[in-house]
């Protein structure tokens, strides 16, 4: 080890060297310690820099350009994770005015719990099947329901809107 | 493809995407895909949430392509938007949202925005980084630290042992230059 460069020795201890050697050198060398803690950084995120998505998702985010961006937004959702023949959770997303609503699903116990996520709804009255709700003012908020309910009426200071929901599992 | 070029052909895409074209919008997503669902990932979540993130991600960039005014706050902007969400799905995941300290839970959450976007920045810049500073110093890091080849396995692809270590202290160094040039921050890097 005694004939290690310099650079040898900081990519070393950036590495997480804790060797008497290591520690050595280091004490031998204090200007060196700001490069090593650079270097220390660099290499977690060389670490993280390669997390590749699914292919599926690159596909989709590109296809959101395309002129019927709403439908798209569905069936982006369809094309995304691995579905099986009963989904634990599915979702469902639509637009409307320029704005992005969406649901989310997810099954507790034999039962649906469905989950409002988008600031959209904020402070709206939620009917959801037979059940209704309001969301607080960050757009949450929560119903459970045997079932997938098949439609949701959003109550807001604009008007009510109706939305057919064909969640994609 | 000429790397140096890169920042220039970013500005020039994301300028172009405003307009409209496809194939500026669909390199964008390339560029940033990585440094998007990184985010995600590294917060634990799991396959479908990560997918739900990106998805909302480059939705929010889609929407706020307009806004954006200069490529370079990018990476940032993505970064920040992508953890937020992620914190959120994190949330409602654990159901431990406690109305009564919202104010915490806000002061926490953009703490934790604000260091992810940080990391998964510089994360971004040393995968562009990385790519700038090509052949044998590209290869070696890959193996090093993306592929976690052994030092025998790294001989076995025609690299003697005893060039490895001296090798990687200089390539390390080398992207370090990079990321200067490149504009990351002096408290980022350290000191020369």
């Amino acid at each position: 080890m005694n004939d290690m460069t310099p650079e040898e020795w900081i990519a070393r201890l950036a590495e997480g060297d804790t060797s008497e050697q290591g520690s050595a050198w280091l004490a031998a060398n204090p200007s060196a310690k700001p490069r090593v803690l650079a270097l220390q950084r660099i290499v977690a995120g060389l670490k993280t820099a390669m997390t590749e998505p699914p292919t599926e998702l690159t596909a989709a985010a590109q296809n959101l350009f395309e002129e019927r961006r709403a439908r798209r937004v569905i069936s982006w959702q369809a094309a995304l994770g691995v579905r099986s023949s009963a989904p634990e959770a599915v979702s469902a997303t639509w637009e409307s005015g320029g704005i992005t609503r969406r649901l989310r699903a997810v099954r507790v116990n034999d039962e649906w719990e469905i989950l409002g996520q988008s600031e959209a709804f904020a402070g709206a009255e939620i009917v959801l099947g037979s059940t209704e709700t309001q969301a607080d003012s960050t757009g949450r908020f929560s119903v459970t329901s045997p079932t997938l309910p098949s439609q949701i009426e959003v109550f807001t200071e604009s008007g009510l809107e109706q939305i057919d929901l064909n969640f994609e599992g | 493809m000429k790397f140096l070029g890169e920042d220039f052909q970013l500005e020039r895409h994301l300028k172009r995407a405003r307009l409209g074209d496809r194939d500026a919008w669909d390199r964008l997503v390339v560029h940033y895909q990585a440094l998007v669902y990184s985010i995600p990932r590294r917060m634990g979540l799991g396959d479908e949430d990560a997918a739900d993130v990106f998805q909302q991600t480059f939705i929010a960039l889609y929407r706020n392509l307009d806004r954006i005014q200069e490529a370079k706050t990018l990476p940032k902007w993505l970064a920040i938007t992508a953890s937020r969400e992620a914190l959120r799905v994190k949330r409602l995941r654990s159901r431990t949202e406690a109305s009564d300290h919202l104010d915490d839970v806000l002061a926490t959450e953009d703490a934790e925005s604000e260091r992810l976007a940080l990391e998964a920045d510089l994360a971004h810049q040393v995968r562009v980084g990385l790519k700038e500073l090509g052949g044998r110093c590209q290869e070696l890091l890959t193996w090093l630290y993306l592929e976690e080849l052994t030092y025998q396995e790294i001989e076995a692809r025609g690299t003697p042992i005893g060039a490895i270590g001296p090798t990687r202290g200089r390539c390390l160094e080398k992207l370090r230059k990079i990321l200067q040039t490149r504009g990351v921050s002096e408290e980022t890097l350290g000191d020369s």
